[in-house]
């Protein structure tokens, strides 16, 4: 699904991202952890296209920031980015329209549903609160039926609700043969999600298991995230 | 009050650490200063004779300017007082244990900081002031401290004006009552005089010199120190400056003195703040879009792919104004029809111009800013020129617009016919679309992270660089077959070497969108 092959990202001087390679299989969940700093968010916005990088991204067999790869895309970002002046509906339909995506109202009120979103349709973006915002994002994330999401921080300012439902969503998206790759520093959110782990520091990748490589090791991620980063 | 003191030492260090750590910064930064000093050192030898219209002339210029800052000063403390905090202050000031006034000082002394930037602007100005007034050697030292005081004090009378209404809502009403209620006065009488005079701009000058706001404590004293760089230091100078620095003294002891408690009204708006100084700072214009009314309306976003960005644009600007017609139409329209009736003179190419400056002024604010501000333009599965294209469209018609009215309208300022006007309109339109295209080049060469005003400077260099020989070749074959074309040659050129550099700039954005680093 997912082949990231010697990838690396300097802004000016500094290099965030120091040549890693890593893979995600269809219906695979690979949570990227890391202290701050440690460049996941610079991956995974690499991965959707939105820096320069040197190295190779394919999805799919296909370049990362080819059309045909976009289509199968989805980013959400760690932090969210509304228009101001559109409602939540208007946001849901411009990003559907712009992938060309059909019939998609049912699944678009079943999201809502599901983030408590259903009175808050005809709210605009600037209206809402930062957990609002980032369900919005997350929806419009889903609503283009994509092969591979990127999720930079997706717990950040979601109610304890929302968390329990994205979790599940995770879970589904996985059985329905989604690649998902999480990123984030609190290592509690995605206990018991996950299928392979990266840690990641000074923009290296220090750590790549299993989740049964790692069963059998009788450690925990978070003593393996500790001993790791040496923090 | 230590901690404020090496916090505001921090600030002021760190900051110049930070241009050592950007050379390309410091050497525009030095380049500019340079550039100040030899204009302000040259335009001292320039020095024109002393008359009454000319004193007259300077009189008002400087009590508008006086009036104009007080009035902004107070109606922030009114309104706002709140915006001398950022985030970061209500996070970690307001919860340390630091008495209420000494952080309001702090906000102040950053206030200060801000106003900086008007004595840049005023020593941009000082060559064109000495050109038309008769100043005196030492005459933009007197400028530049009468400002520094007219900042400082203006500074402090806001942080007070903000303070007392803080105390009670009566209290912030009265005083809200008493400025908009001078400020209604003084304008009453502007217009007043304006019509009776019947020259706008002659009935300006008269009113702006009547005696009595020589009379009134502060703006009188203020605006006799400018005078005295006209007229001569003396005295009496140092008498005004004297009462500007005691009232100052004054107020900062009335403020020590007030029980104040405005933390909670300063932590909700620091975060409006934050986002307008984060979109201030890569160099937009604010619109002020939070307090622009938003219409409901019940449009749909109608097509797929690259037009989506179009859709969703024209529903964006439905709700908040016309399709083509915006806040910033109304007023680049109003502002060149204003320069276009005062500088009549000049004729309709000065209008031109002055237009073609605005837009490039504001080019940062534009949709096409917008939009790659955010992912979705970067994801949507379509080619990068269909992306262009749409998100650029209606902002191109826009100006096309803009161009269409303003010079429809100033047909009858300049006396020249309809064709004429609707030809400029479309040249103001084609430069829009070049200004706006140029982006696409600029974003490659400037992707080094430089600072607002470097890249401000660079970009309007370049965009010199592509407009320049269009000017040239227009002018040239212009004057050879203007007379066939009856006097349209130039426009039609203009018109044709816009396009073609457009299009070119298009052709040449082919896969910008994987080229570039979303900011």
């Amino acid at each position: 699904m997912l082949d990231v092959s010697d990838l690396k990202k300097s802004y000016h001087k500094v290099e965030a991202v120091k040549g890693i390679s890593f893979k995600v299989s269809t219906g695979e969940i690979v949570i990227i952890l890391g202290p701050n700093g440690a460049g996941k968010s610079t991956v995974i916005k690499c991965i959707a296209g939105l820096l320069r990088y040197e190295g190779d991204i394919w999805i799919n067999s296909l370049k990362n920031k080819t059309l045909e790869a976009k289509r199968i895309l989805s980013y959400i970002p760690e932090t969210p980015s509304l228009y101001e002046l559109l409602t939540v509906s208007e946001h849901v339909d411009f990003v559907a329209k712009a992938y060309n995506i059909k019939d998609y109202e049912n699944r678009a009120e079943e999201l809502y549903e599901r983030f408590d979103l259903l009175d808050k349709k005809n709210k605009l973006g600037k209206e809402l609160s930062k957990g609002m915002q980032q369900k919005v994002s997350i929806i419009c994330g889903l609503i283009t039926n994509p092969k591979l999401i990127l999720f930079d921080e997706p717990m950040m300012g979601l109610d304890p609700k929302a968390i329990k439902e994205l979790k599940s969503l995770f879970l589904e998206l996985r059985d329905a043969g989604v690649g998902i790759i999480i990123s984030t520093h609190i290592i509690d959110s995605i206990i018991g999600l996950w299928d392979k782990a990266l840690i990641m520091k000074d923009g290296n990748i220090i750590y790549e298991r299993s989740k049964e490589e790692l069963t059998e090791s009788d450690e925990t991620l978070e003593e393996v995230f500790f001993r790791a980063t040496g923090i | 009050m230590r901690s404020i003191i090496y916090l505001l030492q921090k600030n002021i260090i760190n900051s110049l650490k930070e241009l050592r750590k950007r050379p390309l910064k410091l050497i525009l930064d030095i380049g500019v200063a340079l550039f100040i000093t030899f204009s302000l050192i040259l335009s001292i030898k320039v020095s024109t004779q002393l008359s009454d219209t000319n004193i007259h002339i300077y009189k008002s210029i400087f009590l508008g300017f006086i009036l104009m800052f007080l009035f902004i000063a107070l109606k922030v403390g009114i309104e706002k007082g709140n915006t001398f905090f950022r985030l970061s202050d209500a996070n970690f000031l307001f919860t340390a244990p630091i008495k209420p006034q000494l952080i309001l000082f702090y906000g102040f002394a950053k206030q200060m900081g801000n106003n900086f930037i008007f004595f840049i602007l005023l020593a941009f100005l000082m060559p064109h002031l000495y050109n038309n007034f008769p100043i005196k050697n030492y005459g933009w030292a007197i400028i530049l401290l009468g400002t520094f005081l007219l900042a400082l004090l203006a500074s402090i009378m806001g942080v007070l004006v903000y303070s007392v209404g803080n105390i009670k809502e009566k209290y912030k009403n009265v005083v809200s009552y008493a400025v908009y209620g001078l400020t209604g006065l003084i304008l009453s009488g502007l217009i007043y005089n304006v019509i009776k005079s019947g020259e706008p701009l002659q009935g300006t000058v008269d009113f702006l010199n009547m005696s009595f706001f020589n009379y009134i404590p502060i703006i009188g004293w203020l605006l006799n120190i400018y005078i005295s760089a006209v007229l001569g230091f003396n005295f009496t100078t140092v008498i005004y400056i004297c009462l500007i620095i005691l009232s100052g003294i004054g107020f900062l002891f009335i403020i020590y003195n007030l029980d104040l408690d405005y933390y909670e009204d300063a932590l909700n708006n620091s975060i409006t703040k934050e986002e307008r100084l984060s979109k201030a700072k890569s160099g937009k214009v604010v619109w002020n879009q939070f307090d622009t009314k938003i219409r409901k309306t019940t449009g749909k976003i109608n097509y797929t792919r690259g037009r989506a960005i179009l859709s969703k644009q024209i529903l964006e600007a439905r709700k908040i104004g016309l399709i083509f017609i915006d806040k910033s139409t109304l007023f680049i329209s109003g502002f060149s029809l204003i320069f276009a009736y005062i500088m009549q003179n000049a004729g309709v190419n000065s209008l031109l111009y002055m237009m073609i400056y605005i837009n490039i002024i504001f080019s940062q604010s534009n949709q096409w800013y917008k939009e790659l501000e955010k992912h979705y333009i970067y994801l949507i599965p379509e080619s990068s020129i269909k992306k262009i294209v749409y998100a650029t469209l209606l902002e191109n018609i826009k100006a096309l617009i803009t161009g269409l009215i303003t010079f429809i309208i100033a047909t009858f300022i300049y006396d020249i016919g309809l064709i004429e006007g609707l030809i400029l309109g479309i040249t103001y339109g084609s430069f829009t679309c070049v200004i706006l295209f140029s982006d696409l080049i600029i974003r490659r060469i400037l992707g080094v992270g430089l600072s607002v005003f470097a890249e401000r400077l660079i970009r309007f260099l370049i965009i010199a660089v592509v407009l320049i020989p269009g000017l040239i070749l227009s002018f040239f074959i212009g004057f050879f077959i203007n007379e066939y074309t009856a006097g349209q040659a130039t426009y039609l050129v203009l018109i044709l070497y816009n396009t073609l550099i457009s299009l070119l700039f298009i052709a040449l954005s082919k896969g910008i969108f994987e080229k570039i680093d979303m900011r």
